[in-house]
């Protein structure tokens, strides 16, 4: 039986993981480390790094390394998230011909999921390496709210890797599948996941075996590198104070500091204090070489990270609020993501749910074992926890008047397939047009347009008459097909989404064989 | 010779070193033995082909016994070419004065035959430092600077161990490094190979080489 691995595809760091003999085992890369850096660049000579090599020179060569290419996935050249990217982001972000955003880099554009293909080819290579076998299938996370463009772009970045997904999951819901590994609880569930570029939180049910995500929210700009660059921004000025130099044009001093400063960070949720010595990190107007020794407290991070966790709790009381449950409601509070280590985190969960954080998973490698249970059900046809996901986004099609008639509502379990029946507005209307919508607007413009396709032989009569029954499905991976069927005269089309902003089947068979036979630096 | 002829060769001369720089070493001949053509008793186009002819293993030009090595000694009075000569052609032996651009140029190329990379570095920076125009100095400072990684790669050895901090923070404290010398030596951890640590993007490979070299040999790492 081939063997299927389970992958957290995160924003800033990824890991892999399987399930063996009833065991878990997070599968560490070639340099030790059980989560690699999603992290991709190129160098002067074209040389192209990944993972831990990639992150060590991310400043210092930062125009051509590309990280949390995870929030650009699946969107649109044009979207408000692109256009946020573009202005926040050091790499350079053009155009592609579908509308899709790349990455350019030494003159040659790489598409997104062509990027995290990257990544994935990593964790791909780690497992072969691991069990000295070809994997070729995974079952793969991606946040509750990606929407149906992300999930397909995603898959994709998934076939350009060589691999085929069997299943996508939520990342909360594969945490809490993680955490309920071997257990028998029951209740409600908050997941609260903060990773190294993103927050997410997640309100979930789990009763006999069925895990149900009633809400979820998030804040993909808040995580623990907002926490680095605090810290950074803290040295930098003592540094100042010190030695009347800044070094916040200095590349390679920040790139140290940025590494010191997550060493730091680290260490601090152990220690109360913790050194900072950065020897030879720049030189005086006279030569002569500066060092940076300071010391960090603990008590001096809380102050600095401090608001940027207060964001997070409005975050938690929305989704509280969505999922209808109050916080004393809420049995259990699992944390995920790495960030979940600091103490002022765990204070902060502790105080909005009136409880302490459950510490029954590890919160850098719970997505992805999650993900590996899930893989080791598929691949063994065995019983288990059953899935109900939700769609992070209420689906449904352009009306007349520009208005959006929803077909399947925002936080439906997953999968399913509705219908409802249509009419025209014009006398002897021979065909029409269905526009596929994802958003929450009333207003059509004002939602994302997945797809659109024409129906044609639709029977001539007077405006109202004809009955044209619109069908949505989604999978078990919450990707959407859709169906418009004539009733009267059996006519029927459909398509599978393929929305703006990702690429043609045609352009990721090409990636995937370029991709194939492509003898990248794979390192971490 | 007559002065457009002389001028023809200075042309020759720099466009030969400047493909030399970059490595086109064939291209770099053509110019020198065009300009031997114009000039058959030119000393430096001479050094130049007898340098170039070695790098492509011409052998039996190299040891032509008329192209015989200059002494470095007389590096003050080598025939070389400026922009600045306004001599006749028939008086082209300079007498030049110490620290002049051309009198650098010409240490320079003397270290250089000598195998003393560091030297002909360094006559070649305040060379380059007093006429950053002179195209024969940057092409000349290309071909050192290829020549020192290649050593300090040899000096280096094998690239694929890994290196560690042999002394302690207190040592380091009291030693002299430049900021870029700071930035590598935090790359040493135990962890990356020296190929990996040469392969981060930071800067200048060539110097990556150099600073690694002086770690190794200074008992820094190992």
């Amino acid at each position: 039986m081939a063997r299927i691995i389970g992958i957290d595809l995160g924003t800033t760091n990824s890991c892999v993981a399987t399930l063996e003999d009833g065991q878990l085992v997070v599968i560490p890369n070639t340099g030790g480390y059980k989560t690699t850096p999603s992290m991709m660049a190129v160098t002067d000579n074209g040389k192209r790094l990944v993972g831990h090599l990639a992150k060590r020179q991310a400043i210092t060569n930062s125009k051509n390394t590309v990280f949390a290419a995870k929030r650009l996935i699946g969107r649109g050249f044009d979207s408000a998230e692109i256009q946020r990217a573009q202005a926040l982001l050091p790499y350079e972000i053009v155009e592609g011909p579908n509308n899709d955003a790349r990455v350019r880099i030494n003159e040659r554009d790489y598409t997104i999921p062509e990027i995290s293909a990257v990544v994935l080819r990593e964790m791909k290579r780690v497992a072969e390496e691991h069990f000295g076998e070809k994997i070729e299938q995974a079952v793969i996370t991606v946040p509750a709210y990606f929407n149906d463009a992300q999930r397909q772009t995603t898959k994709d970045a998934a076939q350009i890797a060589g691999l085929d997904v069997l299943r996508m999951i939520n990342e909360p819901t594969s945490a809490a599948l993680s955490y309920g590994f071997g257990r028998a609880d029951t209740g409600k569930f908050a997941v609260y996941d903060l990773g190294g570029g993103t927050f997410d939180i997640s309100i979930l049910q789990m009763n006999d075996g069925v895990i149900e995500v009633l809400a979820t929210e998030g804040d993909t700009y808040l995580g623990g590198e907002d926490f680095d660059r605090h810290i950074v921004e803290h040295l930098v000025q003592a540094f100042w104070d010190d030695n009347g130099l800044l070094l916040e044009n200095d590349t390679m001093a920040i790139q140290r500091l940025k590494d010191a400063a997550e060493k730091a960070k680290c260490e601090l949720s152990e220690l109360t204090s913790t050194e900072i010595n950065l020897p030879f990190i720049a030189n005086d107007a006279a030569d002569q070489p500066l060092h940076l020794s300071t010391v960090l407290e603990r008590n001096t991070l809380n102050e600095l990270i401090g608001p940027l966790l207060e964001r997070t709790r409005k975050i938690c009381e929305s989704a509280l609020n969505e999922a209808g449950v109050s916080a004393s409601e809420i049995d259990q509070v699992i944390l995920v993501g790495g960030q979940t280590r600091t103490p002022l985190v765990q204070e902060m969960v502790a105080e909005i749910f009136g409880q302490v954080p459950s510490k029954g998973v590890n919160p850098d490698e719970a997505v992805a074992t999650g993900a590996a249970i899930q893989a080791s059900m598929l691949g063994a046809g065995e019983a288990g926890p059953l899935l109900v996901d939700v769609t992070p986004l209420s689906l449904g099609i352009a009306t007349a008047g520009g208005n959006f008639a929803r077909i399947i509502e925002r936080n439906s379990t997953i999968p399913t397939a509705r219908q409802e029946i249509f009419t025209t507005t014009r006398d002897n209307q021979k065909a029409v047009k269905i526009k596929v919508l994802q958003g929450e607007s009333d207003k059509a413009c004002e939602n994302d347009l997945l797809g659109e396709f024409v129906l044609t032989g639709v029977r001539t009569a007077p405006k109202g008459e004809p009955e044209i029954e619109v069908t949505f499905d989604i999978d078990a991976s919450g990707i959407v097909s859709v169906a418009a069927h004539d009733i009267e005269t059996d006519q029927e089309q459909s398509i599978q989404v393929n929305p703006r902003g990702t690429l043609t089947p045609d352009e990721v068979k090409k990636l995937a064989d370029e991709y194939a036979d492509d003898d990248i630096e794979l390192k971490d | 010779m007559c002065p457009t002829a002389d001028e023809e060769v200075r042309r020759l001369l720099r466009q030969g070193l400047t493909h030399y720089g970059f490595a086109e070493v064939d291209k770099a001949i053509e110019c020198w033995e065009a300009a031997q053509r114009l000039d058959p008793g030119n000393q430096a186009a001479r050094d130049y082909l007898e340098n170039a002819y070695d790098e492509v293993g011409e052998t039996s030009k190299s040891a032509d016994p008329s192209l015989s090595q200059t002494n470095a000694d007389s590096a003050p009075s080598i025939r070389v070419l400026t922009d600045k000569d306004d001599t006749p052609a028939a008086e082209f032996e300079l007498n030049l004065e110490e620290g002049d651009p051309d009198t650098l140029v010409a240490a320079a190329l003397h270290a250089y035959k000598n195998g003393d990379l560091d030297e002909a570095w360094q006559q070649l920076q305040v060379a380059s430092d007093q006429d950053p125009d002179r195209l024969d100095v940057q092409g000349y400072i290309q071909l050192v600077r290829q020549q020192r990684a290649k050593q300090w790669a040899k000096d280096i050895g094998d690239q694929d161990r890994t290196l560690g901090l042999k002394c302690s923070m207190g040592e380091l404290m009291n030693m002299r490094m430049k900021p870029d010398e700071g930035f590598v030596l935090s790359q040493i951890d135990g962890t990356l190979t020296i190929a990996e640590v040469l392969s981060l993007g930071t800067f200048d490979r060539v110097r990556m080489l150099e600073i690694i070299a002086k770690f190794i040999s200074e008992g820094i790492v190992e």
